[in-house]
Formats: structure tokens, sequence, C-alpha cells
């Protein structure tokens, strides 16, 4: 990777990734302990924390522009998930190059509660317009896998309380987000469930191993986005923000979406969606397929990124 | 070392040793699970229930002691490496 390409971005290494693994595994918990290994949500630059006030953003970004993109990467993932592998790219930087559009990529701990990731995002996106030197005129959110739900949440947290950000979206792109939910935590939830019922110790072992997984990942078996007022682990769905365009990327992992390992798998963790008939109009997200297109290789691929593009171009 | 590293560092090291006591706390629990269906099958011959019982109990006692020098050597460990990692110079600053 060269950083004479503009839209080249330098990877966070092995131990960074590491630890995004980490906190996708047991973050909550890590949270709880107060330790030093959970990721406080936070815009990186390069790798590093980036300070959300005027100057801060000046000096890290070459050009301010009006469009404002952010990027919310998915569970046990950091930054380094949008890198294509070829070039060091990502979508941020591409949309800096080919529409105008400023970058910013969040960092944050997957294993909390989508709604407590969303609350965080909602205050980093409120900080982000307060303190950007010129008006935000478009505002486009792009979610890998839970970072859409991350990003739903965000706009439920806003909504409330009339965000200043919220006005300003004008895209939000999900890619492979398990908005009706996820298979294999369904399945680990049951294994865990069947393994603890065992009379067998070795079996009920390895039940409450599977148990301790994070939050997060456990708010991914339905799809849940927002706790309810109680703060009990209970979640409840809520509605796309009417003001945005929403856009379902989906993948398959085979090239023919009819194919009934497509049907079953869909992109080998997130199904492909079925459009039901009561769903509200005015905010019902597109929906898109992409055959070929497994769940990880959704937040780096030239289609998906064409699509991405075309969407942001047109409006 | 920088204040980042350090903080990560002193994360992994106390990670490391709640796993440790959780693994521990949770093999304890599964063999002496274990160990107790052929000794509540023993016992309920007469003749030989007073030996088990005293063989129960100084098995238990045995791997009690094991299971606690483990996890008393496993915070001893932990402590050290704390107490080197607080003792670690500062990054000088740049000039």
């Amino acid at each position: 990777m060269t950083r004479s390409d503009p839209t080249a971005v330098p990877s966070t290494g092995w131990s960074e990734r590491g630890i995004s693994i980490l906190n996708g595994v047991v973050g909550d918990y890590l949270d709880r302990r107060g330790n030093g290994l959970a990721i406080p949500m936070s815009f990186v630059q390069d790798g590093a924390p980036l300070a959300v006030n005027a100057h801060a953003l000046q000096v890290a970004q070459p050009v301010l522009t009006g469009k404002v993109v952010v990027l919310v990467h998915g569970w046990c993932c950091n930054e380094d998930v949008w890198r294509f592998p070829d070039d060091g790219a990502t979508y941020a930087a591409k949309l800096r190059r080919d529409a105008g559009y400023t970058p910013f990529a969040v960092r944050y701990n997957t294993g909390m509660p989508v709604a407590e990731s969303g609350a965080a995002l909602d205050q980093h996106l409120t900080a982000l317009v307060n303190a950007y030197p010129r008006p935000i005129e478009a505002l486009v959110l792009v979610g890998h896998s839970m970072g859409g739900l991350v990003i739903r949440s965000a706009c439920a947290h806003g909504a409330p309380v009339g965000a200043s950000w919220l006005p300003r979206v004008r895209h939000a792109f999900y890619l492979g987000t398990p908005h009706d939910g996820a298979d294999l935590e369904r399945f680990a939830q049951g294994a865990t469930v069947a393994l603890a019922a065992t009379r067998n110790p070795v079996a009920r072992l390895f039940g409450r191993v599977l148990g301790v997984r994070s939050a997060g990942v456990k708010d991914l078996r339905e799809g849940g986005t927002s706790s309810t007022a109680s703060g009990a682990e209970a979640l409840v769905a809520v509605p796309w923000l009417a003001t945005a365009k929403h856009h379902r990327l989906v993948g398959t992992l085979t090239d023919n979406p009819r194919h009934p390992v497509s049907k079953a798998l869909g992109d080998g963790l997130v199904r492909v969606p079925v459009v039901s008939a009561d769903t509200d109009a005015m905010a019902a997200p597109e929906v898109t397929v992409f055959p070929g297109v497994h769940h990880l290789q959704l937040a780096r691929d030239p289609a998906v990124y064409a699509a991405i593009l075309a969407a942001c171009s047109a409006a | 070392m920088d204040d980042i590293t350090r903080r990560k560092l002193r994360g992994l090291n106390d990670l490391v040793i709640d796993a440790v006591h959780a693994a521990v706390d949770e093999t304890e629990k599964v063999h002496n699970e274990i160990a107790r269906y052929p000794y509540a099958v023993l016992k309920r011959i007469t003749p030989i229930a007073m030996p088990v019982r005293m063989i129960e109990f100084v098995q238990a006692s045995i791997t009690g002691l094991v299971y606690r020098t483990i996890r008393v050597g496993a915070t001893a460990a932990s402590t050290a490496a704390a107490v080197t990692l607080a003792a670690l110079p500062d990054d000088k600053p740049k000039p």
C-alpha cells in the first residue's frame, strides 16, 4: 500500500484486530470490569482516536466538505474491515475521491449491547456536527453487519431529542445487517440452552462457556436495536428514520441467489430478507442483492461500492 | 512505554487472571460432580461405607488444595506482572 494513493488507509495491525475480536466476544465484561482492553467508541484516523474539535478535524482531513460519510463496522471487527485487500482503499476514502465526501470511521466495543452503542454513536454524531467547521449539508451512514443495527439504534436515540445530525442524514446503507436476526446466534443460543439442560457435567460446562458470549452478539439474535424503557434485555424493533433513504445491501454465497445454499445461508451469516407487504412504505429500505459476495466481502467489494456511489450521486 | 500500551497490557494481565480463576472454578466444579457418582454408589454398600467416606474426604481435601494452589500461584504471577508493568519507565517526551 502506498500513501500516495489518496484512497489508501493503513492497516491497524494484528494486535488491534485481536483486541477488537476480544471486545466482540466479551466486551461487555471488559467494560464492566473497567479493563483497559475495552474499546471506548471514537472516530479513528490512521488507527488512532480522533479528537472531535474543529482544530483536530482540520488537521486530520485535507479538505472538509459539506458532505460527510461515517462508516460503522460490525461485530468483532474494527475499521480494517473496510480496507480493500489489494490497495488498502475504503468506501469512505473512495467517496472522498469520487463524490467529495469527507470520511470518518468509527471504532467501538462490539460486545456492548447494540442500544448502548447506538446511544454512544448518537452522542458522537452530535459532537461531530457541532464541532465541524462548516455546515454539513449531507450525512451518509454506512454500517456493516452489526454496524447497521447501531446506526438504526442511534437514529432511535436521536429522534426523541431532536438530534442535530438527524435531519442531515440523506442515505443509510446497511451491508449484511441482520435486521431480522442472525441464524448463527439463534443456533448458539439453542446450543447453550440444550447443553445446560443435559445431565452430563462436561456438556453443562460447555453450555456455560458458550453462555459467556457478549451482550452485543446476543442482540444479533433478533436484530434488536433498542432496549425497552426498563433497560431489560428485551428488545423492540425501531422504525426506519423517515427523512433518509435506506438501502439494504445483501450478499449470497453462490452466484445464483435462488440456489438452495444462498436461500438457506444468505451471505454466510445473514439471509436475504423477504420484503414484507406491511412494511412502512414511506421509509422501507431498498434491497439490493449481490450474488457471490459473502458477509465480510460486503464491506470491501467494487460492486457494492458502485451501488453506494450511484445512490449518493443521485441525490 | 506509553500510557495506551501500559493500559492494554494491564488489561490483558487482568483478563488472563480472570480467565484462569474462572477456568479453575469451573474445572473444580465439574471434577467434584464427576467424582461424586462413584462415591455415592460405593457409600450404599454398608460394610465399606465408612472407609469410602474417609477416602472421599481425603481426595476432596487434596484436590481442593491443588486448585487453591493454582489460584494462589496465578494471582501471585499476575501481581508480579502488574508490579513490573507499573515499574517500567514512561516514554521520554520527544524534543
